[in-house]
């Protein structure tokens, strides 16, 4: 569905650096990033908006240049940054998305905006930061879309809100072939959501695993530094040295529970894998 | 395609108080100055239709945009069918009907300065704005106007229309008006190239 190699994309004081990248059908993978990442970058040399310097991007097996036009009705994208002209209201862009979308769902569109409370006479520009993101994804849903590509849609959003776009997504995955590609600075929207994800930095990624993996086998242990020479480093994936403590990121939980049983282990999450890999050492 | 044009359609809707100034003042020209009210509305709708281009390539709204199904090219070719077919046809409109009023062969002229003028600014302003979006070609458009006005006035000064008329129209020379024609393509021709290429470096 996606399969991007060896991307490189330069600006003054940033690089974005991908070997290797690939969104198989039906899945839902997600993207972690600080601010700065590159998670944006990546975004949008995926649907096209800036030029790489070199490496390919393929969108349904070939480059977003050479996707047809029914190619791209595949795709379904919200950027954070992005939207309509703020002067029309959502009446008139459900004109525009009817004539742009073959396959767009008139029916599903007011569905989901009446669902998501969005009015439908007042210009986009009167909308609060939730109501524009709920109207963005309402568009990036109703068209047949096979591939989501979401980049943070649900900040802003309080937590019903963000609740309804999990429902909204997960309805979406309920037709097969369709997968999403989802960026969120929200641990639990990833936790929730994906299958699987990849931690971003500095426009490069370090990590690639699954959310079951990340639960099950990952774990946060809690030490001093006298303990942390004595732990096997077999499976430390990143330390973090605290003034109240360190915390050591372990992709087998297990080992340590059994070899080290005064230790304190707990599960891990995004939240913890992100600071231990971004502010501690790898 | 169409979407773009449902699109500028509505951006054209939300203009529509500067719109109906325009249409005023042309209407106030109808009955001062006929010359200049076959030209100024074509050439406004020219000028303000190029001004959605600028509209379409802020960040966050061309972010949006260039994800929607169509090309960047078709996006470039829409543009100038919006800026260049309905300033055409105003223009023709309005010759026709100052024609009915005064005399066919006093609009001939005007008719063909407002064809030219409005060809001309789309093909001129749209790369421009691609390039340097509003702020940077507001000087553009202010001189696009003057330049309109200024051939009005020295060809109505230096020149007596009926000559322009017999040179043009009494001549019966068709080959005039194909130099024109073909002229005005080539210069839509290369216009439409460079904002293509334009459009295809911008990022959002």
């Amino acid at each position: 569905m996606l399969n991007i190699q060896n991307l490189k994309k330069e600006y003054p004081g940033f690089s974005l650096s991908i070997d290797q990248f690939h969104l198989e059908p039906n899945s839902i993978t997600g993207i972690v990033g600080l601010n700065g990442a590159g998670k944006s970058t990546l975004f949008k040399a995926i649907c096209g908006l800036i030029q790489i310097n070199s490496g390919t991007i393929e969108l349904f097996g070939q480059t977003f240049d050479e996707l047809s036009k029914e190619q791209k009705e595949n795709l379904g994208v919200l950027f954070n940054h992005a939207t309509f002209s703020r002067y029309l209201n959502i009446a008139h862009c459900k004109k525009v998305l009817k004539a742009a979308y073959s396959h767009f769902d008139e029916a599903l569109f007011d569905q989901l905006c009446k669902q998501l409370n969005l009015p439908y006479d007042k210009p986009l520009s009167s909308f609060s930061t939730g109501m524009e993101v709920r109207f963005k994804l309402a568009t990036a849903l109703t068209h047949e879309a096979k591939l989501l590509i979401l980049d943070e849609p649900t900040a802003g959003l309080d937590i019903i809100a963000r609740n309804k776009t999990y429902e909204c997504l997960q309805d979406f995955m309920e037709k097969p072939d369709r997968s999403i590609l989802i960026s969120s600075h929200i641990a639990s929207d990833l936790e929730n959501l994906c299958d699987d994800f990849w931690v971003i930095h500095n426009g490069q990624f370090i990590l690639h695993e699954t959310v079951d993996a990340l639960k099950n086998q990952y774990g946060i242990l809690s030490v001093d530094a006298k303990t942390l020479d004595t732990l096997d480093p077999v499976a430390i994936v990143g330390i973090d040295r605290q003034p109240h403590g360190i915390k050591v990121l372990v992709s087998d939980r297990q080992f340590y529970e059994e070899n080290y049983p005064g230790i304190v282990v707990s599960a891990g999450n995004i939240d913890d894998l992100l600071t231990i890999l971004e502010q501690g050492e790898r | 395609m169409k979407a773009l044009f449902i699109l500028d359609w509505q951006w054209l809707k939300s203009m529509k108080f500067y719109l109906l100034i325009i249409l005023g003042l042309s209407l106030l020209y109808c009955f001062v100055h006929p010359t200049l009210a076959v030209v100024f509305m074509p050439v406004m709708l020219a000028i303000t239709m190029t001004k959605s281009v600028s509209d379409n390539l802020q960040r966050s709204t061309g972010a949006y945009l260039f994800t929607l199904p169509f090309t960047r090219k078709q996006y470039v070719f829409e543009k100038y069918i919006i800026s260049i077919v309905p300033a055409l046809l105003t223009s023709f409109i309005f010759a026709y009907a100052l024609g009915v009023v005064n005399s066919f062969s006093k609009m001939g002229i005007p008719c063909l300065i407002a064809c030219i003028s409005a060809i001309l600014i789309a093909s001129l302003l749209i790369p421009l704005t691609i390039k340097f979006k509003d702020n940077g070609i507001l000087v553009f458009r202010l001189l696009s106007i003057a330049i309109v006005v200024m051939i009005i006035v020295i060809a109505e000064s230096f020149t007596s229309p009926d000559v322009l008329n017999s040179a043009l129209f009494m001549s019966h020379s068709p080959w005039i008006f194909l130099m024109i024609g073909v002229a005005l393509i080539v210069i839509i021709f290369i216009s439409m190239f460079i904002s293509n290429r334009l459009i295809q470096r911008r990022e959002f």
